[in-house]
């Protein structure tokens, strides 16, 4: 092969490349588990990068990536999901608050036609004005689905009220009206800003010879250049002067609770402490709030989690309620278990059962091709692909102290935003 | 057993026949016994069991399925002795105590109210209850019936149920991973060797009964998304010879993003979200039955409905040509191979298909099966069971004003 990629470096068994014509970062792991390779390309844009008025630009994008270029298109016969689907992969994309995915899971032998349909489509979507018309009303569709949903506007309204300045503000699918009046003006223009080489990264992870697949990369990738500098997001959220709530009143069952915090990004040590904290707090019938929710009939489901974002994002508790519950009842309980681990913090045995928990967790992660490019597109999305494959190595250092700071420092009023979804 | 090269993970699917007498709603009283078999057996609580498997990263997992109970589990090579252990001691001693009962039985009512705020939900099992009668295994209860039957359960007579119904009936256990053959060996044997077969006979329809009927809407408020299911029975079991080919007939109607109904009712009308067609419901037992499901904004919902009809019908009449039957063809071999690329899908695909009574070894013939359909095979198939005519259709959402 011509040195037409460089290697950068290698880290849990993937190894880093860059495309030396355009600097595209290409992510590369052998997996012979199956006869399958997972095709990924992540674009470091999501609902963060939008701005009032366009808001859902990116996952409307999204969409059009789909309705076909020059080359692959459905009047030729040879739209991306004909092609695709022909083989038998599995495809599609996502769009979160920090970037934008395109996948196909497919039989090894196809790789190269996933590759040629993304780097086909990083530059040469078509984006015309009648697609997005009729792309519109689908994705209002998919806009009412949601609505549907009381507990989806709980969670989509306690990120809006925790977060007044910083894009993590508004819903990834973005407002009604801003779906309702972007023109395929406003996302040629985002596509342009953001589908190059240099916002974008590659992972190929399979039942592949890494050369061969490099090889079919650079051919595919190396005439594209390289494009403008990414855009920053330079907007930091002011510091929150109190506790704020907000409620969802929509006719429904039952009640739920979303208790949030302003915690760290996901390249901060202190995530890591948060997902044990989250753990010792809600995973398993050993939980603490199994215990004190689930075991008194309080409270039919409780989940919690630690948002792992490029910005600081929210750590929090979800509750759904008994029939019987009060929402008062339910966020007392919680608050006594953030202010029991906050004041003696927690055993020694919680945080090791709870790694045990994460590491057996990572290992399941590995457990097929696709699920190993999903963990790094989060990761890429966070800042460093690197966050994934070092998660192990770096989480065997939080401590039971670790724990009890974490809680003291961001499970505090003045960082909590509280929601409470109540049937109409 | 089938060892793959993943690296340290076990994963493990099985099953046994317990076929419930519908007609007294046994279903509900095994609802009720899968949610209480990770709450502790007779010589453990369930928070020492949870702390076996918790601080190990394992996970069991129980399932209530219309004639069978089922369990799945996942961890690491080195725990795998241990945890079929808890498995099989979770599935033969349950403690099924009163105050456990007492604490699963709002969670399950709980869940069915759940169900109720869902439009999906809601649309589906109306469906259902108006393909099929109470005795069939595709008939879903309303859930406000539901509610009343959970709330109606005596822990004896759910106790009573599973011990007469749990046991080595037709047993099948799926091991796929990075592990020991012999550990495997052991663990099964000990966990769960000499379990006594039960009778379970078969009480229930295998074939429908025929029914028409006026749409059916479910009122909902503040659910400006309809959700609407269309469908009716087809009496084909899975291993009839016209399965294959009706279900690469309905594959092109509805499978996939590049299928009929999403080509047109999505791409080139933008009416819908999503629409799909299925051969829903269909085991070695009993039949199952021809599915669209689809959603519509209430503004779109007439003449989504409309034109969904229009290409059922239009499907029905003219079949399918060779070229879209050798197009799915690669897509339905190409996705069940890429569908089996972790340890717990290759489990449960290979577990089903024993259950299916089509062997283990059937995971290896599928795509020169698929191969092999011809279109006259998938045109007779659908011009036999796909009627226009008997189309049902149920939809649940907030109607327009």
């Amino acid at each position: 092969m011509d040195t037409v990629v460089s290697f950068v470096q290698e880290s849990g068994g993937v190894k880093e490349y860059k495309l030396d014509s355009n600097g595209l970062q290409i992510l590369i792991m052998q997996d012979l588990s199956a006869p399958v390779v997972a095709c990924m390309i992540t674009y470091r844009v999501g609902s963060r990068n939008e701005t009032s008025g366009l808001t859902g630009a990116t996952h409307f994008l999204e969409h059009l990536m789909f309705k076909g270029s020059e080359k692959y298109n459905k009047a030729k016969g040879t739209s991306v999901f004909n092609v695709l689907q022909d083989v038998g992969a599995r495809m599609n994309a996502t769009t979160w608050m920090d970037r934008t995915n395109y996948y196909e899971l497919l039989p090894a032998e196809h790789l190269d036609l996933a590759l040629d349909i993304e780097s086909d489509r990083m530059r040469n979507a078509l984006i015309l004005p009648e697609d997005v018309e009729s792309e519109r009303t689908v994705i209002l569709n998919e806009f009412d689905r949601g609505e549907n949903e009381p507990t989806r506007k709980l969670y989509h309204e306690v990120w809006t009220t925790a977060y007044s300045a910083h894009p993590y503000h508004h819903p990834t699918i973005g407002w009604r009206s801003d779906i309702e009046n972007v023109t395929a003006s406003d996302l040629r223009g985002f596509y342009d800003r953001f589908y190059w080489p240099r916002n974008a990264t590659l992972s190929i992870v399979g039942s592949i010879d890494i050369d061969e697949a490099l090889e079919m990369v650079s051919r595919r990738f190396s005439s594209i250049p390289e494009g403008p500098e990414p855009a920053l997001v330079t907007t930091r959220e002011p510091e929150q002067l109190g506790l704020r709530r907000t409620t969802v009143s929509q006719a429904g069952e039952l009640g739920s609770l979303m208790m949030a915090f302003k915690a760290v990004s996901a390249d901060d040590d202190d995530a890591l402490a948060l997902d044990v904290l989250s753990i010792i707090l809600a995973r398993g019938k050993t939980s603490r709030l199994y215990r004190a929710l689930l075991e008194t009939s309080l409270a039919s489901g409780v989940d919690a989690s630690n948002t792992a974002l490029r910005d600081p994002g929210l750590f929090y508790v979800f509750a759904v309620l008994n029939p019987e519950s009060d929402h008062a009842v339910i966020e007392e309980a919680v608050w006594n278990e953030i202010q029991s681990i906050s004041r003696e913090g927690v055993t020694q045995a919680e945080v090791d059962s709870a790694i045990g928990q994460l590491q057996a967790l990572e290992a399941y992660s590995r457990d097929g091709a696709f699920s190993i490019v999903q963990q790094l597109n989060e990761a890429i999305a966070s800042g460093d692909w690197k966050l994934y494959t070092e998660y192990l190595n770096r989480l065997e250092a939080v401590t039971p102290d670790d724990i009890q700071r974490v809680a003291r420092s961001y499970l505090t009023d003045n960082r909590a935003t509280i929601g409470k979804y109540i049937p109409a | 057993m089938l060892r793959t090269t993943v690296d340290s993970v076990v994963s493990f699917y099985g099953s046994f026949a317990t076929r419930p007498d519908l007609t007294t709603n046994q279903d509900i009283l095994q609802d009720l016994a899968v949610a209480l078999l990770d709450k502790g057996t007779t010589e453990r609580d369930k928070f020492q069991i949870a702390e076996e498997l918790e601080s190990r990263g394992a996970e069991i997992r129980f399932h209530s399925m219309a004639t069978r109970i089922a369990f799945s589990g996942k961890c690491l090579n080195r725990d795998v002795t241990p945890v079929i252990g808890i498995c099989a001691e979770q599935l033969r001693k349950p403690s099924l105590s009163e105050d456990e009962y007492n604490k699963v039985l709002p969670r399950l009512q709980a869940s069915v109210m759940q169900s109720m705020e869902s439009t999906g939900a809601q649309s589906g099992s109306a469906l259902r209850r108006l393909i099929f009668d109470k005795n069939h295994p595709n008939f879903a209860h309303a859930p406000e019936a539901e509610m009343e039957m959970l709330s109606d359960t005596k822990l004896a007579d759910i106790a009573g149920y599973y011990r007469s119904r749990a046991g080595a009936n037709e047993f099948v256990l799926v091991v796929v991973g990075d592990f020991e053959a012999d550990d495997v060996t052991k663990a099964v044997s000990t966990g769960f060797g000499e379990w006594p077969d039960q009778n379970v006979s078969r009480k229930y329809d295998r074939s429908p009964v025929e029914k028409s009927g006026s749409p059916v809407h479910i009122p909902m408020r503040d659910k400006q998304n309809l959700d609407v299911r269309i469908g009716h029975a087809v009496d084909v079991i899975r291993t009839h010879r016209d399965y294959l080919p009706l279900y690469l007939g309905i594959f092109i109607l509805g499978g996939n993003f590049s299928s009929r109904l999403m080509d047109t009712i999505r791409d080139k009308e933008g009416l819908t979200y999503g629409i799909y067609a299925q051969l829903n419901g269909v085991s070695s037992e009993f039949c199952g039955y021809f599915l669209v499901r689809a959603t519509f904004s209430a503004d779109t919902l007439d003449v989504g409905i409309r034109r969904t009809n229009e290409l059922i019908a239009e499907f029905a009449e003219n079949g399918i040509s060779p070229e879209e039957l050798a197009s799915k063809k690669k897509t339905v071999s190409g996705s069940y191979k890429v569908g089996l690329a972790s340890t717990g899908s290759l489990a449960r695909t290979i577990g089903t298909n024993i259950i299916s009574g089509l062997g283990a070894e059937y995971v290896d013939l599928f795509a020169s099966l698929v191969e092999g359909v011809s279109v006259e095979e998938v045109n007779a198939a659908l011009s036999k069971w796909i009627d226009p005519d008997k189309l049902l259709t149920a939809t649940a959402g907030t109607l327009g004003t």
